[in-house]
């Protein structure tokens, strides 16, 4: 049997033909405000960390503290080289990508020279960040051109993995998410509950019982449906709602901010193209500065 | 050569949708739900960055680390909180469990407050554990559980 060189060239026509690439511009401004917002408090954080320098209390995984001491000036260039990164990422054309490298190592940076642990959000700015960086972020007028979507479908690997993978986990190992008590609890977390918003409604069992269920259906069940064209928005404004309640009622860093910051990418193209074409007559000035972005 | 670009896409798209099956089969794994495949000790850490695993477990209680010094014969509370405020999101690093569980960094502690804290001739670290009240802010010290994670004598 033999087969032709040429044999996967319509399905490879098909997975790659050009899509709308506006969301690549919302994502890259969405994501460098979020690392803006996120670089923000680490300014105070970096103080406290070295505060104290007798004593490191590294979480690893990367243990370079134990060996290399960076002290204070260090983690301060550090941190004003991370925002010089963002800087460039929000100013975007030929600078973003680079922007976006320079952040990206500045944080891993002071992740490892202040010995801290690296959890789920750090994890995720990898995969974000490799995504980016293969996504047209380097170009200007992107919401009026097409682009390759391999870093979308780079991205909805990603996304896909996370939500069902946390997803199963919650459903599988915990029956306290059935009945709410898991939510309930995490609500009064020492470090991660908000005040009295959360703590009020840890005692709401209904409310906790509903919020639990909104998750892991949404958890479960965005991989199946993102990718298909009716329900690619409809799926979207349900994370859109369980991130913004996390943030709300929880204090947990980046993940949900830079999560959502890069949905338009996920969003179906054509799905996105046909809402800027509605949008764009209302927006006006705005409009005409997204198109130069 | 753009036809050689894309099928290398390809290919790394199926690559990195092979990864996160791993990982999530891992993750099964780690759950119990299904076993791990023999003979791959590795897999664990090589999927580290492909798992996700938030807010899963029940947690009911709050939880603190008891930093106490013998000087002259009497144990005294060092006040850890003050001393090094250390934080980055989710509270002081030596109050995160991978720290205060390894019996090494504690070891390291204990050698530090030796230096710092004037006559010390003994560090013993305790972990308190209290049920959270559901419903309210005031989360109140009631039911307390301690459990010794080490002493270490100053040299």
């Amino acid at each position: 049997m033999s087969v032709k060189p040429d044999a996967g060239a319509p399905v490879l026509d098909a997975l790659f033909a050009p899509r709308w690439a506006g969301g690549w511009t919302l994502a890259r401004l969405f994501f460098g405000v979020a690392a803006l917002e996120l670089h923000k408090d680490r300014f105070f954080h970096v103080r406290d960390a070295l505060a104290h320098p007798e004593v490191v209390f590294n979480a690893g995984p990367a243990h370079v503290v134990d060996q290399v001491a960076v002290g204070a000036a260090g983690a301060w260039a550090l941190w004003g080289l991370g925002l010089v990164g963002i800087g460039a990422l929000l100013y975007g054309g030929r600078w973003a990508r680079p922007g976006l490298w320079v952040w990206f190592l500045a944080y891993v940076g002071m992740v490892a020279a202040l010995g801290l642990n690296v959890r789920v959000p750090e994890r995720f700015i990898v995969w974000a960040t490799l995504a980016l960086s293969v996504g047209p972020i380097g170009q200007r007028g992107l919401v009026s051109a097409y682009a390759s979507p391999y870093g979308r479908y780079l991205l909805l690997g990603v996304y896909g993995s996370l939500y069902l993978s946390t997803g199963v986990m919650k459903a599988l190992e915990e029956d306290a998410w059935w009945d709410g008590s898991a939510l309930a609890y995490a609500l009064l977390d020492r470090w991660h509950g908000e005040g009295a918003l959360a703590a009020w409604l840890s005692g709401q069992r209904a409310l906790c019982v509903f919020g639990s269920a909104y998750t892991i259906v949404f958890e479960v069940a965005f991989v199946f449906l993102v990718g298909l064209r009716r329900l690619s928005l409809p799926i979207l404004l349900m994370g859109v709602g369980m991130h913004i309640g996390i943030d709300v009622l929880l204090e947990v860093g980046p993940l949900g901010v830079m999560a959502m910051a890069l949905y338009p990418v996920l969003l179906d193209p054509g799905v996105g193209e046909r809402l800027w074409g509605r949008a764009r007559p209302r927006l006006g000035r705005f409009a005409a500065w997204l198109e130069r972005q | 050569m753009r036809t050689h670009l894309r099928e290398l896409q390809a290919l790394s798209l199926g690559a990195l949708a092979f990864y996160f099956v791993l990982a999530y089969r891992v993750a099964l794994g780690t759950l119990g739900v299904a076993e791990l495949p023999e003979g791959t000790p590795s897999l664990p850490g090589l999927t580290w960055l492909g798992r996700w695993k938030m807010f899963t477990d029940l947690r009911a209680t709050h939880h603190d680390v008891l930093v106490e010094v013998q000087v002259a014969g009497a144990w005294a509370p060092v006040d850890l909180a003050a001393r090094y405020p250390t934080r980055w999101d989710e509270g002081p690093g030596w109050l995160r469990d991978d720290y205060y569980r390894d019996a090494a960094r504690l070891q390291g502690l204990a050698a530090t407050l030796c230096t710092v804290e004037a006559g010390a001739t003994e560090v013993r670290f305790t972990e308190v554990r209290w049920p959270k009240t559901l419903g309210q802010v005031e989360q109140p010290r009631h039911d307390e559980v301690r459990t010794p994670l080490g002493s270490w004598p100053c040299r």
